[in-house]
């Protein structure tokens, strides 16, 4: 059916940007609509780009754990079963699991020996280079919401 | 009910009215768009008497903050050696504007920074906010009139107090646990420096914006809502690492704040503050989410404060802990 959901958006956003904003008057008010129009970029195309972003974050947060258990030896903490099915609602709560466990196996690892300033339990267990790429992933997937305002971006 | 100029005007004319006892008209109400954690109203009234006011209103646990604590702050400092605007009325009462809030006289000067668009003049500024900085931790709690604020024992109780009360955020605030700040969370337990110097009145937001500025001089420190009596070198790297890079790059400014401070600013303990200060950031970023979405307010800032700006100061909190640590 047309127009589509990005297509609405991308409309609301055009009207937005070249209407309503050039007549708000005070500093607040522009400071809103400009974060309005950040987010109906970033919530176009988004229904598509989540579920793919949420299974590729939870296969890196699975081999990260799968390493930390490696490291961990005994201390191993425990994997979360998998919910069933692929819905955004099954990623985002195996998501949830999987960083409480991640969690978990850096405690289980400060519970291991003697740690001094310099020492970090996920350097330990070899996993910070892995949970540093997932912070930038999810950076990148927050764009461009952010903190100023880029200015008209047409499709 | 959140931001309505209109609605605003009249419920600001209604508690001055029931505040003074007598009819007051609101000739003129501005928000003021800096400032994420409170709705900062600028209310000019119809009485001749009154001054400029500023209205401070809650936003649902912006930040994870209150108005009491700064409100009995700025009573206690007002009128004495660390400038701040006079204290008018702090009313917990949720019907005037469907928050807390607190009152202040403004004081006369600019808040804002449009000078750092000017080199040469923000420097100058930068120098004599350094120097009121120095002024601030130079005097005791005690001289200060802050002990009925519970002063504690030694910087090593405060700083725990202070992991206390942003963990505690950042448990309430979260939606999924955050690895990397889990990590810094037990490091930072682990690591906290040993007592060398007196707890001092701490700040808490250091910045350009935070400080009323009228013909040269520091007029008033506002913005207390991060305040707290522990380790002055909290805001000496809060101010060096986070906010004071809008004059400049950290170093020179730490070499500013070694000419004004009693105590020697560097080493392991410089370090500790600069992660804390990154994690503490993290932790007031991501309280803005549940607000948001659980509709006690709706400004959009508050979303991109929750997802760039809580990821930016995890990584930040992340990498410094590795250059710490290497």
């Amino acid at each position: 059916m047309r127009p589509t959901t990005d297509e609405l958006i991308a409309g609301m956003r055009n009207v937005l940007e070249d209407v309503l904003i050039p007549e708000l008057q005070s500093d607040w008010a522009q400071a809103m609509g400009a974060q309005m129009a950040l987010m109906l970029q970033h919530v176009e195309g988004r229904a598509e780009r989540e579920p793919g972003f949420l299974a590729g974050e939870n296969a890196k947060l699975e081999g990260a754990l799968a390493t930390a258990n490696a490291a961990l030896g005994a201390d191993a903490v425990a994997v979360p079963a998998r919910a069933g099915g692929e819905t955004l609602e099954a990623l985002r709560e195996r998501n949830a699991a999987l960083r409480e466990a991640i969690s978990a196996a850096i405690h289980a690892a400060y519970g291991q020996g003697e740690y001094g300033f310099g020492d970090l339990p996920a350097d330990r267990l070899g996993i910070a280079e892995t949970l540093l790429e997932v912070n930038a992933a999810q950076a990148q997937f927050w764009q461009p919401i952010g903190f100023s305002y880029p200015g008209r971006q047409r499709r | 009910m959140p931001y309505q100029p209109e609605v605003r005007r009249e419920e600001a004319a209604a508690f001055l009215t029931h505040a003074l006892g007598k009819p007051v008209r609101v000739e003129e109400l501005r928000r003021l768009a800096s400032g994420q954690s409170r709705e900062t109203l600028v209310v000019r009234t119809d009485q001749p008497d009154e001054p400029e006011l500023v209205f401070r209103i809650e936003q649902g646990g912006v930040l994870g903050t209150s108005s009491e604590p700064e409100f009995k702050l700025l009573q206690a400092l007002h009128g004495g050696p660390v400038p701040v605007p006079r204290p008018r009325w702090l009313v917990e009462d949720p019907q005037w504007f469907g928050y807390p809030f607190m009152v202040t006289d403004r004081v006369e000067g600019d808040g804002g920074f449009g000078y750092l668009a000017e080199p040469e003049k923000a420097q100058t500024i930068l120098r004599t906010y350094i120097e009121s900085i120095g002024e601030m931790h130079r005097h005791s709690c005690e001289e200060l009139g802050l002990h009925a604020l519970g002063i504690p024992r030694d910087t090593r109780e405060s700083t725990l107090q202070q992991l206390e009360l942003w963990e505690g955020r950042y448990e309430r605030y979260r939606y999924v646990r955050e690895p990397l700040l889990d990590e810094a969370i037990a490091w930072l337990r682990r690591n906290v420096p040993e007592p060398k110097r007196p707890v001092r009145l701490n700040h808490g937001d250091l910045s350009a914006g935070n400080f009323i500025l009228h013909e040269g001089r520091i007029m008033a420190h506002v913005d207390w809502e991060w305040s707290n009596l522990g380790d002055p070198m909290e805001d000496v790297a809060f101010f060096a690492y986070i906010k004071g890079r809008m004059f400049g790059p950290p170093e020179p400014i730490l070499d500013l704040l070694r000419e004004v401070e009693a105590f020697e600013i560097g080493g392991e303990e410089l370090r500790y503050w600069e992660i804390f200060n990154y994690f503490k950031a993290a932790c007031a970023n991501i309280a803005t989410l549940k607000v948001f979405n659980e509709g006690r307010n709706y400004g959009l800032n508050m979303v991109a404060i929750g997802t760039g700006g809580f990821l930016g100061f995890t990584r930040r909190t992340a990498e410094a802990l590795r250059e710490a640590t290497a």
